[in-house]
């Protein structure tokens, strides 16, 4: 018997008003998609095709107008702010495009920090798990660094780190390679495939460059009208 | 916790703007602290200064020249009684003790006290023991001895010799005398600002004053102490009834004074309460200037699973922490500043303050809190409430 999809969107519309507009602006309309376990799928289209507003939906920091949202078979439209945030935690692991490092914070902290919150990981072993996660993406010199003394790709690689840190079933990543030199884009990218391959997570990855999406298993086009994206698990 | 770690590591993260506002509150709260500890170590200090007297009887006048001129050696004193006055009250049945007391001469600024070997009686009803003890050397049995007191003993040790001048306590000095004391004791600090007088028999004030028989001899001051409490009022409304002197009830007197004292204290009170409103609304301004910061940052804690409380936490304990420290850095200075303050007013009138904690300062503390909580409260809801996915 086939495994049921890790992520399933059902008819989703995400709209909102502009101020001084009469109508609504629709950001994002994905009638169906669906994502296994183990499975690494490249997200495009052009900007503002809904490719951030779609993470920030699964990631249930943005409700949305219509539809419905499953991951790892919990609705997320059932959960509540309090259990969301827990749920979001322990399930997600969330590249952002701006890679949003708390500034005050140094790289080792901003990766305990996600570790503490998402509570998966026992406390005594949280600093080892840290830091044996940055010194996997080359950051071992620079632990104790606060985000505004690294370059833009070691901050790229701390998000990684602390995006990996809680093992999530789910790891988003919006535009990874978008700002960073040639060896950092395949450090961070390598790294997330294989933690989804190897791991059986699922990754999602929003990305503009056409050349990387022969790495991923499957392709989204998020300005495709009438778009449906299944597979079978 | 973690709402402890990211505020801590916030306050850290911005040096310049947590050090000038812990600067500013600390300075707030050092100021209420330092009045607080002076009222109250004022208060207690005059208690102490005038103990040893119980009603003071000096020529008609201004009863707070008396006051402040005996007791505190801070004014010119009041005009003389005669000596056959005092004779006369010390006979009194419903005097138990009396001291005659002669003033108006200095050394270099430093009160000369004319006293009568009374001085070496008068005790502390409580304890028994005397307010005036010879630490050093022997009391003065001879005209032109003299003994210093345990302030004045800084400068004029065993065996010193000095002339004394007319007035030149809050004048400018007369002529010195031609006599010639020689200091034979020193007194044991008695907490009042006695100790920063030179002290001599009786006889030799009148020598120098040429005053020789007891017909004409003089006091300035007498120290009454009545058998009790009857007595004590009986005796006081007779001497002002009468035209020779006016009495004053010194406990009484130093009340007055702290009223006079009080105005300028409430004065000060507001001054420091609204410092601390100011130190509070600076805890707020800091709170509220890293405002698009902490939007951003709540929206990553949220981001990363933190629940709206957390972030909320993260906005108070900020203000919290900047307040704790505040308060105690605050603390530490006002208690440095007020025994600064004692120390340059003991050196300069030998009252002892102990500026020593205060309850009020537990209001202190409790207000600054209350203020800064009140003041990170703004920041708090609003990260309570923000939206997350607009700011990430």
């Amino acid at each position: 018997m086939a495994a049921p999809p890790v992520i399933v969107v059902c008819d989703l519309v995400h709209s909102f008003r502009v101020p001084g507009a009469a109508t609504t602006f629709v950001a994002l309309a994905l009638p169906r998609l669906e994502v296994c376990s183990g499975e690494c799928v490249a997200i495009i289209g052009p900007s503002g095709s809904g490719k951030t507003t779609l993470f920030h939906i699964i990631a249930g920091l943005l409700t949305p107008s219509q539809g419905e949202v499953q991951v790892c078979g919990v609705s997320l439209g059932m959960l509540n702010g309090h259990a969301r945030d827990r749920w979001r935690a322990r399930t997600i692991g969330y590249v952002f495009q701006a890679f949003n490092l708390l500034p005050a914070l140094s790289a080792l902290e901003n990766v305990y920090l996600a570790l503490d919150l998402g509570a998966v990981v026992p406390r005594a072993a949280r600093r080892a798990r840290g830091s044996a996660l940055l010194h996997e993406l080359g950051l071992g010199a620079r632990l104790h660094h606060r985000p505004g003394a690294l370059s833009t790709g070691e901050q790229q690689r701390v998000a990684v780190a602390r995006a990996l840190a809680n093992a999530t079933a789910v790891l988003l990543a919006d535009e990874p390679t978008a700002n960073v030199d040639p060896e950092t884009r395949e450090v961070v990218l390598s790294r997330l495939l294989a933690e989804a391959r190897t791991r059986d997570k699922v990754l999602l990855v929003a990305t503009h460059d056409h050349s990387l999406l022969g790495r991923f298993d499957r392709v989204v086009h998020l300005d495709k009208p009438d778009l449906t994206s299944v597979t079978s698990c | 916790m973690l709402a402890l770690r990211v505020a801590l590591r916030n306050l850290c993260f911005r040096p310049v703007l947590t050090a000038v506002t812990l600067a500013l509150l600390g300075l707030a709260v050092a100021q209420a602290t330092v009045v607080v500890l002076l009222a109250r170590a004022v208060e207690l200090g005059l208690v102490q200064a005038s103990r040893p007297f119980d009603l003071l009887v000096g020529a008609k006048g201004s009863p707070t020249q008396l006051l402040m001129s005996t007791v505190l050696l801070q004014d010119t004193p009041v005009g003389n009684l005669p000596l056959a006055y005092f004779e006369e009250l010390q006979r009194d049945p419903r005097v138990a003790y009396a001291v005659p007391l002669a003033m108006g001469d200095s050394v270099y600024g430093t009160p000369l006290l004319g006293v009568g070997p009374e001085l070496r009686g008068l005790t502390d009803p409580a304890t028994g023991q005397p307010y005036f003890a010879l630490a050093q050397g022997r009391f003065a049995t001879h005209t032109f001895e003299a003994i210093a007191g345990a302030q004045a003993a800084r400068r004029w040790q065993l065996g010193d010799t000095f002339q004394s001048q007319h007035g030149g306590l809050h004048d400018a000095p007369g002529s010195a005398h031609n006599a010639s004391y020689t200091v034979v004791g020193v007194f044991a600090p008695s907490d009042t600002p006695w100790d920063r007088a030179l002290f001599v028999p009786l006889a030799s004030y009148w020598e120098v004053h040429q005053e020789h028989t007891a017909d004409e001899s003089q006091i300035t001051v007498a120290l009454l102490r009545p058998r009790g409490v009857k007595e004590f009022y009986q005796l006081h409304q007779e001497i002002n009834r009468a035209s020779v002197a006016q009495a004053i009830l010194t406990g009484q007197g130093m009340t007055r004074l702290f009223d006079m004292l009080g105005q300028g204290e409430t004065v000060l009170r507001l001054t420091s309460w609204l410092a601390l409103a100011m130190g509070a609304a600076t805890v707020f301004l800091a709170s509220y200037a890293v405002g698009v910061q902490r939007q951003r940052d709540t929206a990553i804690l949220r981001a990363l699973g933190a629940g709206r409380w957390s972030v909320c936490l993260v906005g108070l304990a900020e203000a919290l922490l900047t307040s704790l420290a505040g308060a105690v850095l605050g603390m530490i200075a006002g208690h440095g500043i007020a025994w600064s303050i004692a120390w340059r007013v003991r050196d300069a009138s030998a009252i002892a303050l102990r500026p020593v904690c205060a309850p009020a300062e537990v209001g202190i503390a409790g207000a600054v809190l209350l203020l800064a909580t009140a003041a990170g409260l703004l920041p708090a809801i609003q990260a309570y409430r923000q939206d997350v996915a607009s700011h990430l």
